[in-house]
């Protein structure tokens, strides 16, 4: 009957201090869902359904109410996902100035199609939409930090920083282009 | 007692060239409606919210460069709009495309084929080819549970059912999920779905998406034979629709804009229909024969009821017999039983199941308001600013009463203050009034009392009581205050576990309120003492000016569908139709000549008496219609004894519950949905409903079965049809009879109010004003038990509907979270519940609706736990309660994962 | 090439400007604010900026002082601002850049605003992709509110103005301001049908106000030169500097800050240095993925929303790509379908419905399978969707398509004659979804 979910766990006490010291930013509640997701993922990876019934209890929602909410945001993984999401930008900007050849890099690199997860857990690739980092194109993002200036050695590298520490110094700083003018 | 409604001022605006007066604010889609031009439209629904997503009502407004949809367009003074232009024509033409595209050809197998709203719009916009040669879009089919079923492939996207489930039903079972052309409604992930199962999203579903799969394939629904009537699971008085097929009922629907739920219904009125359709029905007269009971003719029944009816009165006189109807039963069925007891039989002895609560309501009232009806309208109640709800559980009792006070709180701002022993759960999927308070007081249970004081006590000492009523009422007012002085707020916060401060706040809230109304049910009605909290209620009314003043009033609840009319047409020893006392000799004689006869001498005995005097030996014979105390009953009750000892017992009922099978006679009735009648619901109105199927096998309506034993026994009570027996009902008891739609039947009799204010409150006064405290938890039985009412199940017929048996989490003992975890049990776990009276065991459910150390079981699942409860008789209403015992609990079976949350 | 004198861009082209507080307030920031709340009424603020002729950076347009205007005066009744720095369109990265770069700019344009309108709250809504942009922000945030520039009497003026960052988590169409109100409230970012109006009925059904990042980071400049220095940059419709993102095939990607009215022509081939080497123009999209394309012969075209209007397109978000004549049209109308697919809310029927069915259309002609009808069908199907919608994202998104097909109509049949693209062979890639 039901599709066997993944394991889902319920939030920490630490995650539900976190949702609720919102509270006082808004007039109502619901307002935090979205951060309250965030928080969420942040704890567990994805947002599972446990999660999506503590949220609601302390939002004073129904489960559905946080679902609803959770499947319209592009950011919100409903399950287990790598422990880097490597999202690469397809919009026109991008791909004018060859994003598409760096997607297939990508592809044949970690050796999965665009929505995969490699097997060790570690990547998972996904296209997504103009990142608002156009004229530094092709660009990336891997969990909280955008990559610009692709080329496929510079994708190597941060590959394999990724393996070996955990980050990669090519991460974009605060943004400013043309460079030469700063 | 409708308000005045703040004075709308008009505005004129021209429509296709047609000038129209609407009121300020009407929204062009229903000023065209008011100008009999149809917009056609697939989102938009009167009672939700506009959302204008669907784009099929769009329009040409003068002035405006881009069409305007009209569904959320507010008319303007002046405003000029054409709905009949090219343009518009078009712009329909290319919606109706764009949802057709991707829209299936099934309609041959879709139940909706032929009340399907985009059927209709597409034969009259679009051409019959189609343009699209994309392939269509697929939804993967989800399992949506065992009663409603979900065609994604048929939706059109207009969230009627979402909004619905949110904004008139507070469920928010349903939702949206993912976005763009993927964008589907569903519950939570790929789940079964999991809500109050009223349907509504079903009835609202514009195409076929959203269906019934109780009633899925069977029909067509212009094949169907639709009969309106009237809900027979509460007091709300819902109007249904029965729609039927070859005498079977394939459906029960509601039209918006009918009855008083306005198309409304709840899970028992939408899907409890189907117990009708039942096998096992009685279906031909039973007679026992050497120990077994065997079928028998209808002339051999009657003449042997008549018969054996006739010899015990002849022996021991009418007073040896009784009779007792379920309060279910229509105005015409109640009326003409208690004048065949009274008449034909000759006894005094008549009472119906209102017993069980509602006479406690019509004991405590009857002397402030001159009746036992909802003196404040539904229509007061979507325009109050502040309610007051005591003691009652609404979506479970009352759900038609709780979508509207649910709707007023979240929509006009209303404030709420719940009174009672429910704690908030917010997260769950059945809606909880408790999570819509803002005042909750929550109270130790039996304490609602003590809090009613506690409101009426704040009134006074915050100088909040009614200018007018200290000034006309002055000895009334300073009685009052002079008793509840006397109760220290030390005693009633302790006893009754509410903080001062939260009371005081929210009897500012009911004081200061314009509009408010005080509802209240079975937790007071079915409680210990409660003519005397009903009462208190009433001077709380009184004191803060809310009984009268329009707008307010007071809301008893009833549980049965028709406890009013039981009541009121004198299917109870104590009153006569009309709610005469019996006792009253000047008004009996009038009923006497009415009826042209003498009226059985002595008092009469009510219902638990009856029991009582069977058990010992006095009455010889009792007649039970739709009644059956031995499954209502707990044990403690010994109604087994009783019925075993009688002579005589007959059984007129639909089914064979337990009480039948110790009949010597069993008479198969019709059920409400075969015989026609009126029914007067909690508001006092008396609504007819008409006879939709005709009776299975040899069943009959009960008046049939009075008139055929009555001429029998030669004592004719014959009538040409229930319209007869109405106008006779006018006759007799013209204080009772219908005074016609505009007139609110509930209003408050100004002589009656005058007189209880000159000197009627003494009675009792003392009494009220000393709230008893309740008994100490003993240390063997730490938790204290409530039976409370379900939403899924309320009396023998819900009890046999195969489809309410299909909705999950019935039949739970609801615990708090930390109990459940002291214990070890979570969700799903089993323990073992016992008192003085014995042991049960039942599945839990953690809760947070339950408060710590307290415990909820819903009534009418388990005689188990029922007869855990033991049986207290109220000596001057004769009201028995049996909802309430304290209980030890301990964990049975291996407990399953504590859930963590509260949801449930 | 001609230079201007930058306001938007000046602190953070400063070599060695940090963005802190420290860093803003050195070179002057936080000296406007200070004096508009101990100086000036409110209505005298809204005036300024009337007088100004600012008018709104998110894409409409919209004269800002006039927006402020509808805003009811009942000091009653709570009023919010939100921030919109959702930058979301494609082609467009200047709000990125000047939260990242000089966050404190923003955040005083926002307590002016805020105390222009009456609301004690404003929220950011931040685009949920700018994690770097959030640290910034929140870190600016805290040390504003740690100098008592927000939260309870601000500056001392007895005013309260919050300032809170609420972020966004991946949905374009949040950029569309009732959209955004809606996921403030935590719900699903659907645009609300209007009327109601947010100016009456907004976040939490209280009046509110939607401003641009750019938008309120001119406040400051405006209200310390003055409306009249500031309206007599630029054109007299079109006043003010404007930050253009440029990218594609350009030499020098990048946002530059020029006045309202200058030619096309000189932003691409001054500021970011022309197209590649050896080749051509062939297209422009002068602002955001929702504006008609341009041909070269638009290159005279100068930069205001009156003229960009005139001659077909709109200035939108100021984002500007450029394409050489190497770009497939039919791929590139592809490409921006593909995003308007993905990004439609669904919330209503003609962009649900016709977004994906446009997207199927075009990914046909692109890959060969295109029929001649289609074309004519394209333009109906357009025709059924613009204007007919609950909010403006079915406008932008046939945009594309039509201004092609004006355009670049021949590239579309060959597509359909040679059944392939002839300049894309390997375009599957390029759907990739
Ligand atoms: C589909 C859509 C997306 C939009 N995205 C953005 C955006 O990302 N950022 C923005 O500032 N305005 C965006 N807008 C414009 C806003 O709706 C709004 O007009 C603007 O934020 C008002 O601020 P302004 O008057 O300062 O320009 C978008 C509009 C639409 C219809
Ligand atoms: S036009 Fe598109 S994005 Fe805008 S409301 Fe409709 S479906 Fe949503
Ligand atoms: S009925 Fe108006 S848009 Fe759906």
């Amino acid at each position: 009957m039901n599709m066997a979910q993944p394991v889902s766990h319920a939030l920490s006490d630490s995650a539900k201090a976190r949702i609720t010291d919102l509270f006082p930013r808004y007039p109502d509640k619901r307002s935090v869902t979205l951060a309250a997701l965030r928080v969420a993922q942040e704890e567990q990876g994805y947002v599972g359904e446990q999660a999506m019934a503590d949220i609601a209890v302390l939002l004073e929602l129904t489960p559905v109410q946080v679902y609803e909410t959770a499947t319209f945001y592009t950011l919100f993984a409903l399950e287990p996902v790598g422990t880097y999401v490597i999202q690469v930008c397809r919009t026109l900007s991008c791909a004018l100035v060859g994003a598409d050849p760096l997607i297939r890099h990508l592809e044949q690199k970690l050796g999965i199609g665009v929505g995969g997860t490699t097997a060790d857990g570690m990547f998972t690739l996904k296209n997504v939409e103009c990142l608002a980092g156009c004229g530094a194109g092709p660009m990336m993002q891997i969990n909280d930090e955008y990559y610009e200036y692709l080329t496929r050695e510079k994708i190597d590298r941060i590959l394999d920083d990724l393996r070996r520490e955990g980050k990669s110094s090519l991460a974009s700083g605060p943004f400013l282009i043309p460079l030469e003018t700063a | 007692m409708s308000t005045s409604t703040p004075a709308t001022t008009t505005v004129t605006l021209t429509i296709n060239g047609q000038a129209v007066t609407v009121a300020k604010g009407t929204l062009l889609i229903e000023a065209a409606k008011q100008a009999g031009v149809d917009v056609p439209h697939f989102c938009y629904h009167p009672k939700l919210k506009p959302d204008a997503n669907c784009r099929m009502c769009l329009v040409e407004i003068e002035k405006m460069p881009k069409l305007q949809t009209s569904c959320n367009m507010p008319v303007a003074e002046g405003m000029v709009a054409r709905t009949d232009s090219p343009k518009v024509a078009e712009a329909r033409a290319g919606v109706l495309e764009f949802i057709l595209a991707n829209h299936p050809l099934d309609c041959p197998i879709c139940d909706k084929g032929g009340e399907c709203h985009l059927q209709d719009e597409a034969h009259a916009y679009t051409p019959n080819y189609s343009a699209f040669r994309e392939p269509k879009r697929f939804f993967e089919k989800e399992y949506f549970g065992p009663l409603i079923d979900k065609e994604m492939t048929r939706c059109v996207q207009c969230l009627r059912c979402v909004r619905y489930c949110d904004e008139i039903v507070d469920s928010r079972a349903l939702g949206s999920r993912d976005r763009g052309s993927f964008l589907q409604i569903g519950g939570l992930v790929n789940k079964e779905l999991d809500c109050e199962f009223c349907g509504g999203c079903i009835q609202i579903c514009p195409v076929g998406a959203l269906t019934n799969r109780v009633a899925q394939y069977d029909f067509r629904p212009w094949q169907l034979k639709k009969i309106e009537t009237i809900c027979p699971h509460c007091g709300d008085g819902c109007r249904l629709k029965v729609e039927s097929r070859d005498n079977v009922v394939v459906r029960v629907t509601s039209d918006a804009g009918r009855g008083r739920n306005n198309g409304d219904l709840c899970a028992k009125g939408y899907f409890g229909f189907d117990a009708v359709n039942r096998d096992d029905r009685v279906k031909k007269p039973l007679v026992r024969r050497n120990g077994q009971l065997v079928e028998t003719s209808w002339f051999e029944a009657t003449a042997l009821v008549a018969g054996r009816f006739a010899a015990i009165k002849a022996q021991h006189g009418g007073a040896a017999i009784g009779g007792v109807i379920s309060a279910d039963a229509s105005n015409e069925d109640l009326y003409l039983f208690q004048k065949f007891m009274r008449l034909v039989l000759g006894s005094p002895h008549v009472d119906s199941t209102a017993r069980y609560g509602h006479h406690n309501t019509v004991a405590a009232l009857r002397e402030v308001t001159g009746h036992g009806r909802m003196t404040a309208s539904y229509e007061d109640l979507d325009r109050a600013q502040a309610f007051l709800v005591i003691g009652a559980d609404l979506t479970e009792t009352n759900p038609i009463v709780s979508y509207r006070v649910k709707h007023a709180v979240r929509f006009q701002g209303a404030k709420l203050v719940t009174v009672g022993r429910y704690g908030p759960n917010p997260g769950a999927f059945v809606s909880n009034l408790v999570n819509r308070a803002t005042h909750p007081l929550t109270a130790a249970p039996g304490q609602e009392r003590a809090v009613v004081l506690g409101l009426i006590k704040s009134l006074i000492e915050g100088r909040r009581v009614d200018g007018r009523l200290i000034q006309e009422s002055p000895r009334y007012v300073e009685r009052l205050s002079g008793l509840a002085s006397r109760v220290s707020w030390d005693q009633l916060t302790a006893q009754s576990g509410v903080a001062r401060p939260a009371i005081e706040a929210a009897a500012t809230v009911y004081a200061d309120a314009e509009r408010a109304v005080a509802l209240f049910g079975r937790d007071v009605v079915r409680s210990r003492g409660a003519a005397d909290t009903i009462r208190l209620i009433a001077d709380l009314a009184l004191l803060a000016g809310k009984l009268t003043a329009p707008g307010c009033g007071l809301g008893p609840l009833a549980d049965e569908a028709n406890a009013q009319g039981a009541v009121e047409l004198g299917a109870a020893p104590e009153y006569l139709p009309g709610l005469v006392p019996a006792g009253d000799g000047e008004a009996g004689r009038r009923v006497a000549s009415a009826w042209k006869d003498e009226l059985p001498s002595g008092p009469g005995w009510s219902l638990m008496e009856m029991l009582e005097e069977a058990r010992a030996g006095r009455l010889k014979a009792l007649y039970l219609v739709g009644d059956d105390p031995l499954r209502s009953l707990p044990a403690s009750a010994k109604v087994g004894e009783a019925l075993a000892r009688l002579e005589l017992l007959v059984c007129q009922d639909a089914f064979l519950g337990p009480s039948a099978e110790a009949a010597h006679i069993c008479l198969p009735a019709a059920t409400m949905a075969e015989r026609e009648g009126s029914w007067t619901n909690h508001e006092g109105r008396v609504q007819r409903g008409k006879q939709a199927l005709d009776p299975v096998g040899e069943a009959q309506a009960d008046v049939a079965m009075f008139s055929d034993i009555a001429r029998t026994m030669g004592y004719p009570l014959d009538y040409a049809d229930a319209k007869d027996i109405a106008a006779e009902i006018a006759r007799v008891a013209p204080a009772v009879a219908p005074k016609g739609a505009s007139v609110h039947p509930g209003a408050v009799q100004p002589a009656v109010v005058s007189q209880y204010l000159s000197n009627g409150y003494e009675q009792d006064v003392e009494r009220r004003f000393a709230p008893e405290s309740s008994p100490r938890a003993a240390s063997a039985y730490p938790f204290h038990l409530t039976l409370i009412q379900s939403l899924f199940r309320s009396g023998a017929l819900t009890a046999r509907s195969t489809a309410l048996a299909k909705v999950p989490h019935q039949a739970k003992l609801l615990i708090h979270p930390d109990d459940a975890a002291a214990l070890g049990v979570g969700s799903g776990g089993t323990v073992r519940m016992r008192s003085a009276q014995g042991a049960a065991e039942v599945v839990v459910r953690v809760s947070t609706k339950a408060r710590p150390g307290r415990v909820l079981f819903p009534e009418h699942y388990l005689d188990t736990v029922r007869d855990l409860i033991p049986i207290e008789v109220d000596p001057a209403t004769k009201v028995p309660t049996f909802r309430e015992t304290a209980v030890a609990l301990e964990r049975v079976a291996a407990a399953a994962v504590p859930s963590r949350n509260g949801a449930g | 090439m001609p230079t201007y004198e930058k306001i938007l861009l000046k602190n953070m082209e400063t070599p060695g400007y940090t963005g802190d507080l420290a860093a803003y307030e050195r070179a002057g920031g936080y000296q406007a604010v200070r004096k508009v709340l101990a100086e000036s009424t409110p209505e005298q603020v809204v005036d300024v900026v009337k007088r100004s002729g600012l008018r709104g950076r998110g894409g409409a347009g919209f004269p800002t002082g006039t927006k402020w205007g509808f805003i009811p005066k009942d000091p009653s009744v709570p009023k919010y601002l939100c921030v919109n720095a959702d930058e979301s369109e494609p082609g467009t990265f200047k709000d990125r850049q000047l939260i990242e770069r000089d966050p404190h700019q923003m955040i005083e344009g926002t307590l002016i605003a805020a105390y222009a309108i009456g609301a004690k709250v404003a929220y950011i809504y931040l685009r949920g992709e700018f994690a770097l942009g959030a640290r910034v922000l929140e870190r600016a945030l805290n040390e504003a509110r740690a100098k008592g520039y927000i939260g309870k009497n601000v500056f001392g003026s007895g005013r309260d103005i919050e300032v809170w960052l609420h972020r966004g988590a991946g949905a374009y169409i949040c950029g569309e301001e009732t959209a955004l109100l809606e996921s403030i409230e935590g719900k699903r970012g659907l645009p609300r049908a209007k009327p109601p109006f947010p100016a009456i009925n907004g976040l939490y059904q209280q009046p509110t106000v939607i401003n641009n990042v750019e938008t309120l980071a001119n406040l400051p400049h405006i209200l310390t030169r003055g409306p009249e220095w500031y309206a007599a940059i630029g054109t007299a419709k079109s006043p003010g500097m404007r930050i253009f993102s440029v990218s594609g095939h350009v030499k020098r990607p990048g946002n530059y800050e020029v006045p309202l009215g200058i030619p096309l022509r000189e932003l691409i081939d001054e500021h970011a240095g022309g197209v590649r080497d050896g080749h051509r123009i062939k297209a422009i999209i002068p602002g955001g993925a929702s504006a008609a394309f341009f041909t070269p012969e638009h290159l005279d075209v100068t930069l205001d929303f009156e003229s960009i209007a005139q001659a077909g397109s709109m200035l939108g978000s100021g984002g500007v790509t450029v394409m050489d004549e190497t770009t497939c049209m039919v791929w590139a109308a592809y490409n921006l379908m593909g995003f308007f697919h993905h990004e439609s809310c669904g919330k209503c029927t003609p962009c649900r419905e016709g977004s994906v069915w446009l997207y199927r259309i075009l990914g046909r002609i692109e890959h060969g399978e295109g029929r001649p009808e289609d074309l004519d069908q394209l333009v109906r199907l357009c025709g059924n969707i613009a204007g007919k919608t609950v909010c403006a994202f079915g406008d932008a998104e046939v945009a594309p398509i039509l201004s092609t097909l004006k355009h670049f109509r021949h590239e579309y049949e060959a597509h359909i004659q040679q059944k392939r693209c002839p300049m894309h062979p390997n375009v599957l890639a390029m759907a990739a979804h």
